[in-house]
């Protein structure tokens, strides 16, 4: 879990590898994003969209929350 | 051939390549001089780009290979540096003594054609390479908009300055405004615009990389 630019931290590196080592490439893939979206998701340099959010989570099954957290 | 070693031969010969074929004044090499010369340009500038190309190539996941946004930009401001660099030696050529239209525009618009076509071409081999891969996303798409605003903010700033100038300068020092010079200094202005966007654009993605 990291953030650097987003107050928006998220679990993505954990739950890929939590799904079988999921590559950021597949990730990518499954979401229709770009491999360096996924990198700069991960390094917290890029806040996602509701739409990307529930995507991505949905890609995982898992919830909006169990993906994403706010940073107090 | 370590890679940072072929950049020290590479770059310098592609800068070498730009002004042999775009800048120096003309020279009558013969037909077969002239080709190798433009044979010769090609063949290093496509070294630099495979020597560009190659770590991303090789990018395990740990590695951030560029995405195609971030290509798209760094080839974008090249082929504009380029041209804005070929631009601004060779304008004042396309300038005859009255002001008006040179002899020599038309070749020197020429030049400046090859290179745009150049750049269609490198674009469009990318762009067949990317076919199976998305190619931007909503991050692109929000770097872009971030990269207009800056373009269109520097190309006002640009024209107020232009005009500005106009409007408070006392006639008799605006005698270098002649009809040639100044299409040419809007054609810089775009140009430049062009290359803020594309520094922007790539800047952006270079910041997300690391």
């Amino acid at each position: 879990m990291s953030a650097t630019g987003t107050p928006i931290t998220n679990a993505i590196r954990r739950l890929r590898f939590e799904h079988g080592e999921m590559t950021q490439q597949a990730l990518a893939d499954a979401c229709g994003i770009t491999r360096q979206t996924v990198i700069a998701l991960e390094g917290g340099k890029y806040a996602p969209s509701l739409e990307l959010a529930f995507r991505i989570a949905r890609t995982f099954g898992a919830g909006l929350e169990d993906v994403f957290q706010w940073k107090e | 051939m370590k890679r940072s070693l072929r950049y020290a031969v590479l770059v310098p010969l592609s800068v070498l390549a730009f002004y042999v074929l775009f800048v120096l004044p003309d020279v009558d090499l013969g037909w077969p001089g002239g080709l190798a010369v433009l044979v010769g340009a090609w063949v290093v500038w496509y070294l630099l780009w495979a020597t560009w190309q190659s770590p991303a190539a090789n990018a395990g996941e740990a590695v951030a290979a560029i995405s195609p946004g971030e290509q798209r930009a760094w080839i974008g401001l090249m082929f504009t540096l380029a041209i804005l660099l070929y631009f601004g030696l060779r304008a004042p050529q396309m300038v005859a003594a009255d002001g008006g239209r040179a002899p020599e525009a038309g070749a020197i618009g020429g030049h400046i054609a090859m290179l745009v076509i150049a750049w269609l071409v490198v674009m469009q081999v990318l762009r067949q390479r990317w076919r199976d891969k998305v190619q931007a996303d909503e991050r692109d798409r929000a770097i872009q908009a971030r990269a207009t605003e800056w373009a269109r903010s520097g190309l006002a700033i640009f024209v107020i300055a232009l005009a500005v100038t106009f409007a408070f300068s006392p006639v008799d020092r605006l005698a270098w405004a002649k009809p040639m010079t100044l299409s040419n200094l809007l054609m810089a202005g775009l140009i430049g615009s062009c290359l803020l966007e594309y520094l922007v654009t790539g800047l952006a993605y270079w910041r997300d990389r690391h």
